[in-house]
């Protein structure tokens, strides 16, 4: 059984599925922790920064003259520059280190740069140094491990050290600078490295995890999926330089050049799985074509940048891009659910969940007051969020999509229980009439014969006179009979629909109805003999054929207006009547609101995969309406 | 039509698909002078097959055959060819029977509790190019509601009120749905529609509204014309 559900589903059952995530969840969190705490217990030495914006230049200058341009702007300048660094400007920061420990320091700017940055330090005593982190293409300076810009201040250096540093950077940039101890460094690196470690576990466990689901489940959307993580996956270890440090230590300027292009598929692959995921095409074109667009922009820049083509707006663009893509991912999710896709909601959770984690990072990066240490915690710790979450979706499309199956089944089983009870008792009820009109009927015409013969036979002294009007009398018996059998045998078998087609089956029905009840008729039908199968027209009778049953038991109605319309795809019918509109025994409160022969003309449309419509206004009279689809 | 005579007797044959039917028929139609039966058929297949190659004068058809019933074999017959004439022998009596039989033109068209005499006189009457329809059918049903190609005259047969009676029921409607819509009785559309439907000559409300349908399109326009001049 279980095999079984897993082959139809590609998923276990559902408590075990629950218990997977339950676990895996608490696993990740667990192997999180111990890096997250070295990573954070490292406490650094805070320098408070000046800063200021000068016109870019790429010129190199010696310690003294880098004083001698920065410091009179430097100083003269409020401190507390935040915002966005225009594309030709650098900026300039200063800071002094007021004590020495006598050992190295480590001074490092805690956040992942695409430029370069250059440093000039001098002690109270005129020792001085100069050293450059960069990854701009095509140089790149990079001494130490990861990618944030790290620089060693010299233990030997007399307090008060000034020290001047000037970015110039692609984008977005604000920070704080961190000093700490070089032991205390590595330290907090070492915490990083276990931390990523886990993040690198967890989000490979949910790439293969979908990745199995989707050759099981044949699903584009979990391909999507896989390919979305990996992007993360790859763009992480561009930023945070675990990349750099271990899988290709070799190569030079690998960030600065792809990072874009890797963002670009990141978007590539994120848009397209929400798409598909929530069939967004359908539900709202637009956002779909705005969807594309996003999509066609993110690769055309990435592209451009990777060519070679870097001048500063492109840069400025892709991050519009990266930004519209963001709200996108925030504001589709919501419309899916609001129009009723019901396993939006944990596409919601995760797609809030990753801007959050973004406005949090630069919240935090431009007020300087660091709650998460190491600041890619908060993009990283997003990032996997949004990885689990959505994993989730998709294992809630699943389980949803199989509850209405289940639903559907259900409904469709009943459906079909409570037709074939039906299908019984009317067989069993036409039995009766049948039995009774051959009882009653037939029978009582073939006694009456069979006395009259004997009465012929036995009286041999008879009058010719009076035999002639037994046997008159006898011949009208026949006749009869004859007719009882002929009704007999078409209520049994419409013999007509056959050879004379649906219309003339249906008028000659209402015609002998309505002479034995008393009804008045019309009837506008369409031919539509060659559209339908033999097993539709019979249907289309015998529900005719029922509905009139009912109308003559019933309605106490005059007058029944039958129309059979050739509407495009399907047959609609029609059978109206003037008579009450009232259910069979409404009096009777505990009865259904739909007679037994309702379900029965129900069953039999739905059998053949047709509609089927009751209306009933009280006073006014009945009107079934059903619709058969042509095959 | 070619006249038969005592020289050349019509050559018959009889498609039933009961022996004691075929037999009995076959006593009764040979006894006179002027047919000579010369097949006879147990089914619809058998029957066709036989009129193609013996080509004979009268087929006397049964419709509630094995393989094929009369009526397509009717049709297949008329296909090629309306020389041969055929009498539809059945026990059917439902009009809807008759009318496709007389669309296929049937020469006769019989019941099969019908007597000996009315056999004979059906027999006759077709030998000599005419169509007899079994006396069991009531006239009166086979009429065929004239249609008005003229408004003007529709318009001098009937009322105001009974022009818009039949506009509603070219609509489909019921009486009382009627009666809701002009806001009258019930029992006055009765009337309306009993007083319309002697002054055209129908019978029933099927006719009635049949007739109301074929000239919807000028029952629309007349209405129009009412409510153009009216306002």
């Amino acid at each position: 059984m279980l095999k079984d559900t897993f082959l139809i589903t590609g998923f276990p059952g559902k408590l075990a599925q629950q218990c997977i995530y339950a676990t895996s969840i608490v696993l990740l969190l667990i192997s999180l922790y111990p890096g997250l705490v070295v990573a954070m217990t490292a406490e650094p030495y805070e320098a408070s920064l000046q800063s200021a914006d000068t016109p870019r230049s790429s010129e190199s200058f010696s310690v003294q003259e880098a004083f001698d341009k920065a410091g009179e702007l430097l100083w003269r300048r409020p401190a507390q520059v935040t915002g966005f660094l225009k594309p030709d400007q650098v900026r300039w920061y200063s800071l002094r280190l007021d004590s020495s420990t006598g050992s190295n320091q480590v001074l490092e700017i805690p956040h992942p740069l695409l430029g370069v940055v250059d440093i000039w330090a001098r002690d109270s005593q005129g020792k001085s140094m100069q050293d450059r982190f960069g990854m701009r293409v095509p140089f790149s300076h990079h001494k130490h491990p990861g990618n944030m810009a790290a620089f060693i201040i010299p233990g030997d250096f007399v307090a008060p050290v000034d020290v001047l540093i000037r970015v110039d950077n692609q984008g977005l940039m604000e920070f704080s600078t961190t000093v700490r101890s070089v032991d205390e460094w590595l330290r907090h690196e070492q915490g990083l490295n276990l931390f990523y470690g886990a993040f690198y576990g967890a989000m490979l466990v949910l790439l293969f995890y979908n990745l199995f689901l989707a050759w099981g489940l044949k699903d584009a959307s979990y391909l999507l999926y896989v390919l979305f993580v990996a992007c993360l996956l790859v763009s992480t270890s561009l930023l945070s330089g675990f990349g750099k440090q271990f899988l290709w230590p070799d190569q030079v300027g690998i960030e600065s050049r792809y990072l874009f292009l890797v963002s670009a598929c990141n978007t590539v692959a994120g848009l397209s799985f929400l798409n598909v995921f929530l069939g967004i095409r359908k539900i709202s074109r637009p956002l779909w074509l705005i969807s594309l667009g996003i999509i066609g922009a993110a690769l055309g820049l990435a592209l451009l940048y990777t060519l070679g083509y870097q001048p500063d707006w492109l840069a400025g663009l892709i991050y519009l891009n990266i930004f519209f893509s963001l709200i996108y991912y925030m504001v589709v999710p919501v419309v899916a659910y609001l129009r009723g896709v019901r396993y939006a909601r944990f596409a919601i959770l995760a797609l809030w969940v990753y801007p959050i984690s973004v406005l949090l990072y630069f919240w935090q990066l431009f007020s300087g007051e660091y709650w998460l240490r190491p600041l890619h915690l908060w993009m990283a710790g997003g990032m996997l969020l949004e990885g689990i979450l959505l994993s989730l979706a998709l294992a809630d499309k699943i389980n949803l999509l199989r509850q209405d199956k289940q639903r559907i089944e259900r409904q469709a089983a009943s459906q079909r229980r409570q037709f074939a009870r039906g299908l019984i008792h009317t067989q069993e009820r036409e039995r009766e009439k049948f039995a009774a009109v051959l009882h009653d009927s037939i029978g009582h015409d073939l006694l009456i014969l069979k006395h009259g013969l004997k009465n012929l036979a036995g009286w041999s002294d008879n009058s010719q006179v009076t035999n002639r009007e037994i046997l008159h009398r006898l011949q009208e018996q026949c006749e009869n009979a004859l007719v009882n059998v002929r009704q007999l045998s078409q209520q049994m078998h419409p013999h007509m629909l056959k050879r004379l087609g649906l219309s003339a089956a249906i008028e000659t029905m209402l015609e002998n109805a309505a002479n034995a009840g008393g009804l008045e008729w019309a009837a506008d039908l369409d031919d539509v003999d060659d559209k339908l199968d033999m097993e539709q027209a019979s249907t289309v009778y015998r529900v005719i054929q029922e509905a009139l049953n009912n109308i003559l038991k019933h309605a106490q109605a005059s007058e029944v207006l039958v129309s059979m319309r050739d509407r495009g795809p399907q047959v609609v019918v029609s059978i109206k009547d003037d008579g009450t509109g009232l259910p069979p025994h409404a009096k009777n409160k505990n009865w259904p609101s739909s007679g037994f022969g309702t379900s029965n003309m129900k069953g039999r449309v739905e059998l053949l995969s047709g509609w089927f419509r009751l209306i009933r206004t009280p006073g006014e009279g009945t009107e079934v309406r059903f619709g058969l689809p042509y095959r | 039509m070619t006249q038969f005579h005592s020289s050349s007797p019509a050559r018959v044959l009889i498609a039933d698909d009961h022996p004691v039917f075929r037999q009995g028929l076959r006593l009764v139609i040979e006894a006179h002078p002027l047919v000579e039966v010369v097949a006879e058929a147990e089914n619809g297949e058998s029957a066709l097959v036989q009129i193609r190659y013996l080509n004979p004068d009268l087929v006397f058809l049964d419709i509630a055959m094995p393989d094929r019933d009369g009526l397509s074999v009717l049709e297949h017959v008329r296909e090629s060819d309306n020389a041969t004439r055929v009498i539809m022998m059945t026990s059917y009596h439902e009009q809807a029977y008759l009318n496709r039989a007389m669309e296929l033109k049937v020469n006769g068209y019989l019941l099969k509790d019908d007597s000996r005499d009315e056999i004979i006189q059906c027999l006759e009457q077709v030998l000599q190019g005419g169509t007899y329809i079994s006396p069991s059918f009531s006239q009166s049903s086979l009429c065929i509601p004239r249609d008005f190609s003229d408004i003007r005259e529709l318009k001098s047969l009937l009322t105001e009120k009974e022009l818009k009676v039949l506009s509603l029921v070219a609509r489909f409607m019921t009486s009382k749905e009627i009666a809701r819509e002009l806001n009258i009785s019930y029992r006055t559309v009765q009337n309306h529609r009993l007083h319309i439907s002697r002054k055209l000559g129908l019978r029933g409300i099927h006719q009635l509204s049949r007739f109301a349908r074929r000239n919807l399109q000028a029952l629309q326009q007349l209405e129009a014309n009412e409510t153009g001049s009216g306002g």
